[in-house]
């Protein structure tokens, strides 16, 4: 069996890649760079060079797979120009999917987010029906809402598409724009102090990195040709994070908790200040916003219909930190 | 006594979507109109849970003059008490005139132009039983502003911002409250949310996320203000529209708000 796979460099595409080939699958990894240290390696991995969005270099790759893993996503929030997001997001997606509908191919796992359903409310989990209430927080939430968009248009044209809405990965891997909680994990390891905003009962749901690769293992199994899936794992708000992640590295590390409005004050400021002086802005406000949003979500859907098992956070946690 | 219910047409998406929560917010009942697969089933249970108010829904379609009678119908037989009436649901700017179907146009009519009227009529008595009542007609900048693209459209809100004017002055003796918004860009659908992204810095700043405008809106109608253009730029755009001479303004309008004068990306793209 073949199946293209996009996003090759990144956190999921990667152990994705090397997860498929342990299992006999032929993995044709389409990679914008052939020289990337990041690439997946692996008898079973044939690499393409090429884009996603140049059409051609898709088809090229795409010839005899029966399934696409498309995992490729343009994701750095501190980017200010949505091109770089629209183009890759929603026009690759849609070259993606339009060279599936043309070469046949069995099923599309595309990989999206559980952003895209915005914040949760009250002590209500997102689930998949979980209508958008908000306007969109960023550009990389509006593209991919977009590109979830273009997934629908193609149901009409008969693709078969599951869409995956992964929660906040965490665990063993390239370290990148998608796996904050490693970084987070690293500081309780080697600094003495962690300067954090006040606001620590923020509930977000994680996911352990190995539960997401199954997830799309079970998705291209499955018999199920079209939905969206949430995959996440535990709802955990930032306190019980921080307090689990010290038990397990047995950090002595003292937490300062400091005004969430002077955070973002000093935040605008200082970002002000860099950018007089041409230096690169640190994390935004935007992001700071993003990341203390309640997403407390449920899997209830992926569990039943795609038998997908969860990890316990403690269990990843403590693999994680095993591993780094 | 009979509980108070807010009638929101176009409920299921966008400004009308936004209004909707504002009103739950605000722990109203809901009653919401929208066309069928909009997914407003789901949308009305998800309020419902969330702000615990009542929420009932009609999928409708307001293109058929039925449909007013078929809404009023429902809401005497079910003894809903309507306080708040808004007039949202609409049908956007789609191009040049002579391109445009005639179908589109009588359509565009008929939902910018006949719905509200008419569900401002057969919904009249059940209003001023309630004692105090406010009707909320959303029009558009587009009824100040003569732009090109937006001919039917335009034509369309600055009768809805007469009407209502004219009407506010009939209904006040039973206290009905009629009051009209007049937004600019609003970033309502995906699409429209990425075109605004586009546009020059000035002409982002007159744009408005939905659910700031519903607020806006919500409390100009509570306090029974006439005519409301949300929005700091919007307002000075306003003020500057009585100052300026006529050919700066047209080409101020042109370039600042009219945003379907971006080349649609989605059609032009790898076909």
């Amino acid at each position: 069996m073949k199946v293209l796979l996009t996003g090759g460099t990144g956190y999921i595409g990667h152990q994705l890649a090397l997860a498929l080939s342990e299992k006999n699958i032929t993995v044709h990894a389409l990679v914008r760079d052939i020289n990337s240290s990041k690439l997946p390696r692996h008898k079973n991995i044939k690499i393409f060079e090429g884009n996603i969005c140049d059409f051609n270099s898709i088809l090229k790759a795409i010839h005899e797979c029966d399934y696409v893993f498309h995992t490729a996503a343009y994701t750095n929030l501190k980017c200010k120009n949505i091109h770089d997001f629209y183009n890759t997001n929603v026009l690759g997606t849609e070259h993606i999917l339009k060279a599936a509908c043309q070469n046949k191919v069995k099923k599309v796992i595309y990989t999206s987010t559980l952003s895209v359903f915005g914040p949760s409310y009250k002590d209500i989990p997102i689930s998949e029906l979980q209508p958008r209430l908000t306007s969109f927080s960023n550009d990389y939430e509006l593209t991919k809402f977009m590109s979830e968009e273009k997934v629908l248009e193609y149901y009409k044209k008969g693709l078969s598409c599951i869409v995956l809405n992964v929660s906040k990965v965490y665990g063993p891997g390239l370290k990148t724009f998608s796996n904050g909680i490693n970084s987070l994990i690293s500081m309780f390891v080697n600094k003495d102090i962690l300067v954090v905003p006040d606001n620590l009962k923020i509930t977000s749901n994680y996911v352990f990195i190995e539960d997401v690769i199954d997830a799309h293992i079970l998705a291209m199994e499955s018999n199920i040709v079209k939905g969206k899936y949430i995959i996440g794992g535990e709802n955990s708000n930032y306190e019980n994070l921080f307090e689990t992640i010290k038990t397990l590295t047995k950090s002595n590390i003292k937490i300062l908790k400091v005004n969430y409005g002077f955070i973002k004050t000093g935040l605008l400021t200082l970002n002000l200040f860099r950018s007089l002086v041409g230096a690169q802005s640190m994390i935004s406000v935007n992001i700071l916003n993003s990341l203390f949003t309640n997403r407390i979500s449920t899997s209830e859907k992926a569990i039943e219909e795609l038998k997908y098992k969860p990890t316990k956070l403690k269990v990843g946690l403590a693999n994680t930190i095993n591993h780094l | 006594m009979k509980t108070n219910y807010a009638l929101v047409t176009g409920a299921s998406q966008g400004f009308g979507k936004a209004l909707a929560l504002e009103f739950a917010n605000r722990k109203i009942n809901l009653l919401l109109i929208a066309l069928p697969n909009s997914g407003l089933p789901e949308l009305s249970n998800f309020i419902k849970q969330i702000y615990g108010v009542d929420v009932r829904y009609l999928e409708v379609d307001l293109s058929i003059g039925q449909s007013s009678y078929f809404i009023a119908d429902y809401v005497n037989s079910s003894t809903l008490q309507i306080k708040y009436l808004v007039n949202n649901a609409g049908v956007l700017s789609k191009g040049l005139f002579e391109d445009l179907k005639d179908e589109f146009i009588l359509k565009q009519i008929a939902v910018n132009v006949t719905a509200p009227t008419l569900l401002t009529k057969v919904l009249l008595e059940n209003l001023k039983a309630s004692g105090a009542a406010s009707i909320l007609n959303i029009s558009s900048m587009a009824s100040f502003f003569f732009l090109p693209k937006k001919q039917v459209y335009g034509a369309t809100k600055a009768y809805l911002t007469s009407f209502s004017k004219s009407l506010r002055k009939e209904l006040k003796k039973d206290n009905i409250s009629v009051t009209t918004i007049c937004p600019g860009g609003l970033n309502t659908t995906t699409r429209l949310c990425y075109q605004n992204r586009l546009v020059s810095w000035i002409a982002q700043k007159t744009v408005l996320n939905p659910e700031d405008a519903a607020k806006i809106a919500i409390k100009a109608m509570i306090k029974t203000e006439i005519v409301v253009v949300p929005g700091f730029v919007n307002k000075c755009l306003m003020a500057l529209d009585k100052l300026l001479p006529g050919f700066i303004k047209d080409r101020l309008a042109n370039r600042e708000i009219n945003k379907f004068a971006i080349p649609k990306l989605e059609e032009t793209n790898h076909q």
